[in-house]
């Protein structure tokens, strides 16, 4: 009877099993060949569907039979394809964009969740055509700078890319450009990120739930890929704004086999400048430019295999050279990343598809004085570095439609030179070296289960991480949950938990408020950091165009480190790093709200984040909590976008962005008192020096709040062969609001620096 | 007056490397503004007692009123407090007040010994703080070779200290008199040692060693507890040089304060200091120290 029972029970799923057939492939776009991350393929007699994964590869199980299987993609015509599926079969499916977005999109998005396992407050994937619609500083469009309209996710400093997510700090957030981590991220202290918009395809950011896949940093993940070369045609686009000017050629080496994408961007206000001193016979030249090269090649070896190979690297460099009474002096301070990622993409079966990559990246910070005089040399430098390598296979399993299986892992050798100090003086014969190398080696893991139910979508995974350094080793294991719930049509509750741990630490000065930093690996004295975060949200959408949600998260972090109190940055002073940091414990907690509406005539975004953010340190302040330096109460933000035409050739949009933030916090000695003389000083009768400067708590200030209204007309001429142009009239800080950049004293009194007036801007950007 | 090249050298660097980032900023600025940034903060006024417990002498501490940085003038000192004393344990009695916020009491501290202290004054919260005096740090020297330096002839000195068992905190400052002028705290030290420690170390190019100490040195008996403790220095004859060992409050009170002197003049990107207190309730300092001193 048991038998009989389970052979009753076997034969259904024997023939459901026998039934079914693998349908696998990629899916890419028709006129450049550009694979599309995160394409929908759906059946409509199994009301099943997947998303193609990073590289554009989707494999789904369908029952053998007629099959109708639909494809689509933001900005991109459904495609559709009825078939009869007798065994497995690659069908490599390719989208033509949309002329009318409006149709595209709606057909695209009904009935269907396009992130099934995270909530939008918990993960977003961003629209890059829609950046470049954004109002920002001078016309330059920075991804950085438009993941901030974001709910919590606040900047720093006044229009610095830098930023916090969920009362994290900005070391926190780990941003990877084609799974290479970038560790500084900013030009110009932060007034622009190293993101060319022009070489960018795609970017997703995480803040809650983060997937296994993705650890080394607490807080976010911002995971942007670059694009791969067009293998049909060359392509090229030229963009200038009154800050830089960039260049992007794309084309293919051999028609659909090989392509290649080089893309340059670098200031140019440097030049002029240097032109009026020489011109004016200045006995000094100084000056500042940055530049970002982006270069990426592929190679389709054939139907199951590819190569990539990509490098980037970036600079910043400020410079002043001269001579002045016969002595020559130079001074230069510069930092930069360079990242190399050789990469293979091989679809081993049809479900099983795996990327293996061996990269290299590395930051570099430098400040050098030197200056000669009758052959007498002085040299200061100091500098900071920063390189890892490593080895990273991931695969992806397509087990079933509900299960869909990621498992990989990462081998690193990193090492870590912060703050090296040389040291030259020929007049008194001072000649040294001093600073400190490390090496430590990673090695991770991970398993993830992306699961689809009806009504229940979960991503569970687990993460496991090894560090060795100076013979000791720390291990972490890591579990992940991310759980979205339909309670009913258009309404889902979504939570999610994770646990991480973070081995880097970016030390920051807080007296200031200049965004300088210097980044640091944890030690046998320094434990890494970890933080466990919880949420749970709640989220409605209204058709194809509304959503609104709510979410609420608590995060708990260990670890974190601080300068400790007096220590100085860039000076030298001190070369063990270690002797100058606190290691505590931070809390952060808050809810965020977004109403959206998108895919009509006029969009628009409102967020508002509602957070606390507190630390604690031993050494710090008799060990009693106080705020975090980015604790910001309140932030909101407003995205409007208007098409007044959207029809091409002559594309017109309108654009508004609003900020609103509580002001950071900055540590300002706030009380006097009477203190006696030190030893010593009590039998010299010159001096009298009783008074001391303290204060109540660290951050105990807290600056005043920002806000900016920014307006942005664009108007875009392409032709359908892709030719065009487009000009973009912005203004940045419509009503002149005198917003704090820095803080610093002049004489004695506290003054706020305000760098960001009214400006106006226009930018223009050419495409063949 | 003429500078020398060095001076000049280092002028000019100094000035570039303070005025880098306000270069940069400005650059890129079509119109900078700058305005005074209203930091008044809400400060109550708390009380604050300064008293340093030393065996050799007689026991006297101040106390008077915090205030905003804002405020000026001369402190609020207060009068009418009650000023309790116990030594491990037991009462030894009220300090009397003397005027202008000063409290004595007629008894040398002990060394070895535990000192309580609590403060009662209408309106303010009860103050309360203690203290271990320590033992006289056991320090000889030995003078080595002679070296003219400017005309005048100093002595290369061994210091030998010899660590009890136990925590310790040393320092190690020196008074010059040597030109028949007033006496003054020699705020600059050239030494190289690792058992001197660096938080007061000052990075120099036209130093010799390429850095020098300022205002004292502190020195660490982190692993060597127990054991002998040497470095040399330059001395001059009329020099009077002192060995201190402090409590651990007293230790960070003098760590905060001079780290604070010393970025004041030194480092633009510091972070900013807070004053050491182990006074609950309150602020100042209520710690102990020893003294060794002599004269060559």
């Amino acid at each position: 009877m048991r038998i009989l029972l389970f052979l009753l029970f076997l034969f259904p799923v024997a023939i459901f099993v026998q039934g079914q057939v693998t349908v696998s492939g990629t899916i890419s776009d028709l006129k450049s060949g550009e694979r599309l991350v995160g394409g929908s393929v759906y059946s409509s007699e199994t009301r099943l569907g997947v998303s193609a994964n990073s590289y554009g590869f989707y494999s789904i199980k369908l029952p053998k039979g007629s099959n109708l299987i639909q494809v689509s993609y933001v900005g991109y015509q459904i495609s559709s394809v009825k078939m009869n599926l007798l065994k497995d079969t690659v069908i490599n499916f390719t989208l033509t964009t949309s002329l009318n977005l409006d149709e595209v999109t709606v057909k695209g998005n009904a009935g269907r969740n396009s992130h099934p396992y995270f909530s939008t407050l918990s993960m977003m994937k961003l629209d890059m055509a829609k950046m470049g619609d954004i109002p920002v500083i001078m016309g330059e469009r920075d991804l950085l700078k438009s993941i901030q309209y974001l709910p919590g996710i606040k900047g720093g400093a006044e229009n610095t890319a830098g930023y916090n997510v969920r009362g994290g700090s900005s070391d926190q957030n780990l941003i990877l450009l084609d799974g290479v981590p970038v560790y500084n991220v900013y030009h110009l202290m932060g007034f622009f990120s190293v993101f060319n918009g022009d070489a960018i395809k795609n970017a997703e950011i995480y803040k809650g739930g983060i997937p296994a896949r993705y650890g080394g940093r607490l807080s976010s993940v911002l995971d942007v890929s670059m694009k791969e070369g067009n293998l049909k045609k060359q392509e090229g686009s030229f963009s200038i704004s009154p800050i830089a000017g960039s260049l992007t050629l794309e084309g293919p080496i051999k028609k659909d086999t090989a392509s290649y994408l080089i893309s340059v961007r670098r200031t140019f206000i440097d030049g002029p400048l240097i032109l009026a001193e020489k011109m004016g016979n200045q006995p000094s030249v100084g000056g500042y430019y940055f530049y970002d090269l982006n270069a990426k090649a592929n190679w389709i070896l054939n139907s199951k295999n590819r190569v990539f190979l990509s490098i980037y690297s970036g600079l910043d460099r400020n410079y002043y050279n001269g001579t002045d009474h016969g002595l020559k002096f130079g001074y230069h301070y510069q930092w930069g990343n360079t990242t190399t990622v050789l990469r293979w993409n091989s679809t081993i079966n049809s479900r099983l598809f795996s990327n293996t990559s061996l990269y290299f990246s590395s930051f570099n910070n430098t400040q050098q004085d030197k200056s000669k005089d009758d052959g007498l040399v002085n040299l200061f430098k100091t500098s900071s570095k920063l390189n890892e390598w490593s080895f990273k296979p991931d695969f992806d399993y397509y087990l079933s439609p509900n299960h869909t299986l990621r498992l990989g892992g990462k081998v690193s050798l990193m090492s870590f030179m912060p703050n090296m100090l040389r040291m030259r003086n020929d007049e008194s014969k001072t000649n040294f070296r001093q600073g400190t190398k490390k090496q430590a080696f990673v090695g991770e893991a991970y398993l993830e289960d992306a699961i689809s139910l009806e009504r229940l979508n979960m991503n569970v995974g687990i993460r496991t991480a090894a560090y060795c350094i100076e013979g000791k080793t720390y291990t972490s294991v890591e579990p992940r949950l991310a759980i979205n719930l339909a309670i009913s049509p258009g309404i889902t509750i979504s939570s999610g938990y994770m646990r991480s741990s973070q081995v880097l630490h970016l030390l920051t000065n807080s007296s200031l408020g200049l965004p300088t930093d210097l980044w640091v690996a944890s030690t046998k004295n320094i434990s890494p950091q970890k933080a466990d975060q919880f949420s749970l949200g709640i989220e409605k959408r209204i058709g194809a165009s509304y959503t609104i949600g709510a979410e609420g998260y608590y995060k708990r972090m260990k670890n974190v480190t601080r300068f400790n109190e007096g220590a100085a940055f860039l000076s030298g002073n001190d070369q063990n790093w270690e002797n100058n940091v606190s290691v505590g414990e931070g809390e952060a907690y808050g809810s965020e709200f977004m109403f959206r509406r998108e895919n009509a005539r006029l969009n628009w975004m409102l967020a508002y984040t509602l957070s606390w953010s507190n630390q604690r340190f031993d050494g710090i302040n008799r060990g009693q909590w106080f705020p975090f330096k980015y604790d910001r109460r309140h932030d909101f933000s407003a995205l409007i976008d208007y098409k007044i035409r959207s029809k091409r050739p002559g594309e017109r949009k309108f654009s508004i962005a609003f900020v609103f933030q509580t002001g950071n916090h900055i540590t300002i000695n706030d009380t006097e008192i009477e203190g006696g003389l030190l030893p010593g000083f009590d039998k010299c009768s010159w001096s009298n020096d009783k008074v001391r400067q303290t204060y109540e708590n660290p951050n105990n200030f807290k600056m005043p709040s920002f806000h900016h209204l920014d307006l942005n007309y664009s108007v875009k001429k392409y032709r359908s062969s892709g030719r065009g142009h487009e000009w973009s009239f912005s203004g940045y800080n419509i009503y002149n609001h005198l917003n704090p950049w820095m803080t610093y004293k002049k004489d004695g009194v506290p003054k706020q620096l305000s760098i960001f007036p009214f400006i106006p801007s226009v930018s223009y950007r050419y495409k063949w | 007056m003429l500078l020398t090249k060095i001076q000049l050298m280092k002028l000019v660097i100094k000035h570039l490397v303070k005025y880098n980032f306000i270069f940069v900023c400005l650059f890129f600025a079509f119109v900078s503004c700058e305005k005074d940034l209203d930091t008044r903060i809400e400060v109550s006024p708390k009380l604050c007692f300064n008293c340093i417990l030393n065996p050799d002498s007689l026991i006297k501490g101040s106390l008077s009123l915090s205030r905003s940085i804002s405020e000026a003038g001369a402190f609020v000192k207060i009068n009418h407090a009650t000023v309790e004393l116990k030594k491990d344990g037991q009462f030894i009695g009220l300090m009397q007040n003397t005027g202008n916020g000063i409290y004595g009491l007629t008894f040398k501290p002990c060394s070895g010994s535990i000192y309580e202290l609590t403060i009662k004054a209408e309106g303010f919260p009860e103050l309360h703080a203690s203290t271990k005096v320590p033992e006289k740090p056991s320090v000889s020297c030995l003078l080595n070779d002679s070296v003219r330096i400017y005309g005048y002839t100093n002595y290369l000195t061994t210091y030998t200290i010899h660590d009890r068992l136990g925590e310790n905190h040393y320092w190690q400052f020196k008074i010059e008199n040597r030109f028949g002028r007033k006496e003054f705290v020699v705020y600059h030290y050239d030494i190289n040692s690792v058992i001197i420690d660096d938080f007061n170390k000052v990075t120099d190019a036209t130093d010799k060693l390429g850095f020098h100490y300022e205002y004292y040195l502190r020195i660490n008996d982190n692993g060597l507890d127990g054991k002998i403790l040497t470095y040399t220095d330059l001395t001059h004859p009329k020099d009077c040089i002192s060995f201190m060992d402090t409590d651990v409050h007293y230790d960070k009170y003098m760590k905060s304060s001079i780290k604070q002197k010393v970025n004041e003049y030194n480092s633009t990107f510091s972070e900013p200091v807070q004053i050491y207190t182990n006074i609950e309730n309150g602020l100042g300092i209520f710690g102990s120290a020893a003294i060794t001193s002599f004269k060559l």
